[in-house]
């Protein structure tokens, strides 16, 4: 794996070189995915250029009624540890906190996780649920594109050769929110998850009626999407344990999850129903500004 | 192709000329000969690795040494000071909770950062905070009650 | 307590301080200048011929030192009985993972190249990765030749079932006729990794009069010498093997792996050669548990005593058998468990496939006996509706019974530790939960028998340095055979001084393994140092005008003095003595060696779970693990081993498992296959079940190796306790729980209430 090694001191920096290697130098953050995958021989790279360096790219930026901006630099301990994240965003801060282990968290970056585009990748369902947009800059500018419009396949996304993922914005959402992530994996540490859901519970004026309900799975298809339909059976509804049992259907209905050495494909439509069964009175309650104890 | 790379390592810096593929892990144990870091898988499963990268604990497996010139690395080999074994060691001889060993420079490490953070860490933190790090000899057990002593001791 | 000096104390381990400082060298941390890096070539497919390998490209590479291939290294096939392990596979391949050249490069990075450049020609070939068509009539042969193997058994030939064992005892058609009641059930457990931290390494010097420096992370240093001597062609003591500290054993660092390669790498470049596996080699290629297919048949009578008992085991040995020091494993006479059983019979299949090799694992054969027999008694318990408790303790072996293979066992200590389990556990009490589940299992294993020498030195300083080549992969027994050599000199602990030696400056040891080393070991390092005691005493009783007929009965020792025991005021010390007999050190030595053992091992393990029906995720809460011990010479490094096996065996039943896709392993990596992390690790209560005439010195029994045997039972009994199914392959997944849940009828969640407001 011999290779060139780059180290940017500035965002600009990074894009220039960028503009003259395009797809040959390739991006380094935490590197808990690239060095795995080079170190596999699944990988290879001519050229790595470390993002390190770049100081201007490691923050997570809060602006009181716009929303809150995490550098791509951001890791999951960072995010995890955000006052603002678990306050406003528990169901990201509840996903970067389950991420591999401590070690991992302090080095893996919450924009690395997105651009690996792993159908795993923890952190996507709440990003997901928060119709969280994605700034990518490139010599020839920036452009903002929606989450929803990232992924596109396992491992692949949307990213030109010039360009870099600098920022994820996490728009303010109005009314109450409450969310949850729940992760079903085999052990309780050092898990990639058979199945991750997030949801979200969004209150506005009443208690009693959902004035939005999201839920995004992980693990169960090509990329971590959003159960639309399985939403739509909660939106503006009055919760009662009925609905909350046919949106898990529907959710399930809307995955596509394979078999692998991790779990098969029916125990992960299964899970699925019996996560968004717990997730969904869980984020309710949340909203409702009343934990749920005893989930997870 | 070499490039010069300066790595600040338990207190002391290091001028070096190393390939960037190499990662934090194989430039300490081959070229500073700091062997105390173990490597039981070198893609970030493990933990026997485990180095303290500006007080925050890592895998020293998934960094490359040339991206932390900036940082200031702690290892096992300086967690003792002055010839004085921290409070962590000494609870780990005490307790028995050292086996064939391999895990425990890691291990050690990871309680370090925690410690620092949280000096008096509840049962459930302790465990988090070792998660990442697998042993496959003491069950964990003892090294629970290690840092319980270890941390009792610190108190008082 | 006691009123021994050293014994009987959780002293503190000999070498922990170097390995709380990362002082420890272990193999993979040693260099040598001019050192190069090996590594090895592996088949990609289960099975095929090798049809030319091109070198050339690798050759040239700049930094390349050496390449080899079988046409390198001698033909000879390597083994610890059963010879059949070739050093590099020569024109046939036999499973996924196997080596068929290796290199030796500058750096890592060199090597890794070369070996992509080493080209590889292959024929497929159908692979028999069904361990129970393998054994089928035509099924295609792993070895061809294996008649002509040395160390088989018995002969065979033309099959891939290289060894067939039976142990039985009374009639079994006679005990079946009597028998008022019969069942039957198969029990499936799969290929599981030692998990030992540190990954194979070895490194090898070849000096320039050819004389041969190996360091090893293989605990049986002399085994090593043995077998590099003899594939070399050099007498053993030409050959020198340097033991570091051992990372992890549990019966996986008992054979060379790389050692030879490295030999003949360095013979190429004419530099020392190290090579470190690599964890996913490691799951690819080192020698884990055996799978196993167990079907178990009992009769029993109304009275619910067994009378008969039938147990046919397949062990799937994967490509090769010579990874373990016997042709079977010691687990196949255990499937009757330790149970009064009038009339038995056991049969045991060890069968080729072409798959990843079998080797010795922490109690071999044993988890996965211990996993049917156990959880099959449950299962008796229950379709006679007893508590599964009663139904052991009306069957289990009391002193005086013969084994269920028809041994006298001494000190059967079996009730003993159910009972202290049962006391000190939830037992009999009401569930605190729903899905709350407790579950039970016993285990026997004797203690490990061989050879081991000590000497133990008394300098002329009164210091004490013990020397032998017993290794220590993690259990403390250097620290232990420390304790025993103070309680028999009686001097402080901080006085006796043992270093890792290298296999010219210590006398013979088999090496740690199978439960033997605080028993053999031991014996041997109580036995010099009380040889070099009688000499102490002797040259003592000059100066303490003693008649040296009486020396002994008359003189004590206390902390490294020794007196008349009628005048404890006139004291002379060691160091007096040592110079009393005119010279400048006193030496004892002993060779202790015992090839047969009537001593076992009882244990019984408490499992308290709490399932979650809908996710079938299994929480081991505690386990209470009574054993049987004799006596604890170190108890936290009993209580350490017990700890250690019971999250080991937690694994085992919930977690491990190295998965096959076309008898490759598809689960290389700690990421997929999952030892418990400090998350997982359940609370654990140990109890050291002391009193027995254990074989050991001062009656200590083996602790190293039953505490993996009975979990997973106890915890499959628990989860059937809890949710009512009954899993009967391991592991235990959720899957598999939710799957029977959904079978049984009992599946249909109750759904999660709204948190209403109130
Ligand atoms: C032991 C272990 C456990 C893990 N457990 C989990 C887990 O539980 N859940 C989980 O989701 N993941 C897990 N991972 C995967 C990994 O840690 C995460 O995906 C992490 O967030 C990746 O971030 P990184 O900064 O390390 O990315 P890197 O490895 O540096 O990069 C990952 C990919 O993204 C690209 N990239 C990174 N940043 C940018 C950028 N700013 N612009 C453009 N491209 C970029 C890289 O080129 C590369 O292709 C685990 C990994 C390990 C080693
Ligand atoms: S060696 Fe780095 S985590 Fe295993
Ligand atoms: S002490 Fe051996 S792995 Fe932890």
């Amino acid at each position: 794996m011999g290779f060139e090694l780059l180290q940017p001191r500035s965002l600009a920096e990074a894009l220039e070189m960028k503009k003259s290697y395009g797809e040959e130098a390739k991006v380094l953050a935490g590197g808990t995915d690239f060095l795995v995958l080079l170190k596999d021989q699944k990988l290879k790279a001519e050229v790595v250029m470390s993002l390190r360096g770049i100081r201007e790219l490691n923050f997570i930026r809060h602006e009181e009624g716009k929303g809150v901006t995490l550098g791509a630099l951001a890791t999951h301990g960072a995010v995890a540890a955000s006052a603002i994240i678990r306050q406003r965003f528990p169901d990201l801060a509840e996903a970067c906190a389950q991420v591999g282990a401590v070690q991992v968290q302090n080095l893996g970056t919450v924009g690395g996780n997105l651009c690996n585009a792993s159908p795993a990748a923890d952190a996507a369902p709440p990003l997901l649920l928060m119709d969280a947009s994605l700034i990518l800059a490139s010599a020839r500018g920036e452009r903002r594109i929606s989450i929803h419009d990232f992924f596109q396949g396992p491992r692949r996304t949307v990213l030109q050769a010039d360009e870099i993922l600098k920022e994820i914005f996490i728009p303010q959402i109005p009314g109450r929110r409450g969310a949850t992530y729940l992760k079903l994996g085999r052990r309780k540490a050092m898990e990639i998850a058979i199945v991750g859901i997030g949801v979200a519970i969004h209150l506005n004026g009443s208690d009693q009626v959902v004035s939005d309900c999201r839920i995004a799975l992980g693990s169960v298809a090509p990329t971590p999407l959003r159960a639309r339909h399985g939403e739509e059976i909660l939106r503006n509804q009055e919760i009662r344990d009925e609905l909350i049992e046919e949106a898990a259907e529907v959710a399930a209905e809307e995955a596509s999850p394979i078999s692998d050495v991790r779990a098969s494909r029916e125990y992960r439509l299964d899970m699925i129903r019996v996560l968004c069964r717990r997730a969904i009175p869980a984020a309710l309650a949340s909203a409702r500004g009343n934990k749920v104890e005893g989930l997870s | 192709m070499k490039i010069p790379v300066t790595l600040k390592v338990n207190g002391e810096t290091y001028d070096l000329v190393i390939a960037p593929y190499r990662t934090l892990l194989d430039v300490l144990r081959e070229e500073l000969q700091l062997t105390g870091s173990k490597k039981g898988c070198d893609v970030g499963d493990c933990g026997a690795c485990t180095v303290l990268l500006d007080g925050k604990p890592v895998n020293a497996c998934l960094v490359l040494a040339a991206t932390v010139q900036d940082s200031d690395i702690l290892t096992i080999e300086g967690l003792a000071q002055n010839g004085k074994l921290h409070p962590l060691q000494e609870a780990f001889i005490k307790e028995g909770a050292v086996q064939c060993g391999f895990c425990i420079p890691g291990i050690l490490m990871s309680l370090k950062a925690l410690l620092d953070e949280n000096p008096s860490p509840t049962g459930e933190e302790v465990k988090a905070a070792m998660a990442g790090n697998l042993c496959r000899c003491t069950g964990y057990s003892k090294m629970f009650k290690a840092v319980e002593s270890a941390t009792s001791g610190l108190g008082r | 307590m006691s009123d021994y000096y050293a014994v009987g104390k959780s002293v503190s381990r000999v070498d922990a301080t170097a390995k709380v400082t990362g002082e420890a060298v272990y193999t993979a941390d040693v260099m040598l200048p001019g050192m190069l890096y090996g590594m090895a070539k592996r088949s990609p497919y289960a099975h095929a011929r090798i049809v030319r390998i091109d070198s050339r490209k690798a050759e040239a590479l700049p930094g390349v030192r050496a390449v080899i291939t079988a046409e390198n290294v001698p033909g000879v096939l390597l083994g610890l009985k059963l010879q059949d392990v070739p050093i590099l596979a020569r024109n046939e391949a036999r499973f996924a993972g196997e080596k068929v050249a290796a290199v030796a490069a500058v750096d890592e990075e060199t090597a890794r190249e070369a070996i992509n450049l080493i080209e590889v020609e292959y024929e497929e070939l159908p692979a028999i990765t069904d361990v129970e068509e393998a054994m089928k009539d035509g099924a295609p042969l792993v070895h061809d030749n294996l008649h002509t193997y040395a160390g088989l058994p018995a002969p065979v030939k033309h099959t891939n079932i290289f060894f067939h064992e039976t142990f039985s005892k009374g009639d079994t058609a006679q005990g079946f006729a009597q028998a008022d009641l019969v069942f039957e059930q198969t029990f499936t457990t799969p290929i599981v990794h030692q998990g030992y931290m540190e990954p194979h390494a070895a490194l090898v010097d070849i000096a320039p009069d050819g004389g041969v420096t190996v360091w090893s992370s293989v605990k049986v240093p002399f085994r090593v010498r043995a077998i590099m001597a003899e594939i070399i062609g050099l007498p053993i003591t030409r050959v020198r093997v340097i033991p570091g500290f051992v990372g992890g054993d549990f019966g996986g660092k008992g054979m060379v792996l790389d050692e030879p390669l490295c030999y003949y790498l360095a013979r190429k470049s004419g530099r020392p050669v190290k090579m470190v596996m690599s964890r996913q080699e490691e799951f690819l290629a080192a020698s884990p548990r055996h799978a196993s297919i167990i079907r178990l048949k009992a009769g029993v009578s109304k009275s619910a005593e067994l009378v008969a008992w039938e147990a046919n085991a397949v062990f799937d040995s994967g490509a090769y058998a010579g990874y373990k020091p016997g042709v079977g494993l010691g687990g196949t006479k255990k499937l009757a468990g330790a149970y009064r059983v009038p009339h038995v019979r056991i049969d045991g299949y060890y069968v080729y496939t072409h798959t990843v090799p079998c080797g010795h694992c922490r109690a071999p054969g044993d988890p996965q006996a211990s996993f049917a027999v156990e959880s099959f008694i449950d299962m008796i318990a229950s379709r006679l509706k007893l508590d599964p408790f009663c139904f052991r303790w009306l069957n289990a072996l009391e002193e005086g019974d013969l084994s269920p293979t028809g041994e006298p066992w001494k000190a059967i200590n079996l009730k003993e530790t159910m009972t202290a389990a049962v006391n000190a556990s939830g037992w009999g009490k009401p569930k605190p939960r729903k899905h709350y589940g407790i579950g039970i299992a016993c285990a026997e294993r004797p203690t490990g028998t061989g050879e081991s020498s000590a000497v133990v030195i008394v300098s002329g300083d009164g210091s004490v340095n013990l020397i032998t080549g017993s290794s220590d992969p993690g259990t403390g027994s250097r620290t232990i055979l420390c304790q025993i050599v103070a309680e028999a000199l009686k001097v402080p602990m901080d006085r006796i001084t043992i270093n890792l030696v290298d296999t010219d400056s210590a006398p013979y040891d088999q090496g740690a393994g199978g439960g033997r080393t605080t028993f053999v070991a031991g014996l041997s390092a109580y036995r010099a140092a009380l040889e070099v005691r009688k000499q102490l005493v002797a040259s003592a009783a000059k100066l303490l005008k003693c008649p040296q007929e009486q020396a002994q009965d008359l003189i004590e020792a206390r902390d490294g003095f020794l007196f008349v025991k009628s005048d404890p005021n006139k004291k002379i010390s060691y160091s007096q003595a040592v110079r009393a007999a005119g010279k400048s050190q006193l030496i004892g030595e002993e060779t202790f060696s015992c090839k047969e053992m009537d001593d076992t091992c009882f244990a019984t393990h408490i499992a308290e779970v709490q399932v979650d029906a809908e996710r079938g995720v299994v929480e081991v809460l505690r386990i209470t693990a009574a054993h049987d011990i004799g006596f604890a010479i170190n108890p936290a490094a009993a209580e350490g081993q017990i700890e250690g096996g019971i999250v080991q065996g937690v694994g085992f039943a919930l977690l491990e498992e190295m998965q096959r896709a076309e008898g490759k392993v598809a689960n290389p990596t700690l990421t997929d296959y999952k030892l418990c992390t400090s998350l997982d690790a359940p609370e654990i209560v140990t109890l050291l079940v002391e009193g027995a005439p254990g074989a050991g010195p001062f009656h200590a029994k083996a602790i190293g190796e039953i505490p993996t045997c009975p979990i997973a039972p106890a915890v499959a009994n628990a989860i059937f306790d809890a949710v009512g199914v009954r899993i009967t392959e391991l592991p235990i997944t959720g899957e598999k729980i939710v799957k029977a849940l959904k079978e049984s009828g009992a599946s249909r969640p109750v759904p999660v209430a709204v948190g209403k407001e109130r």
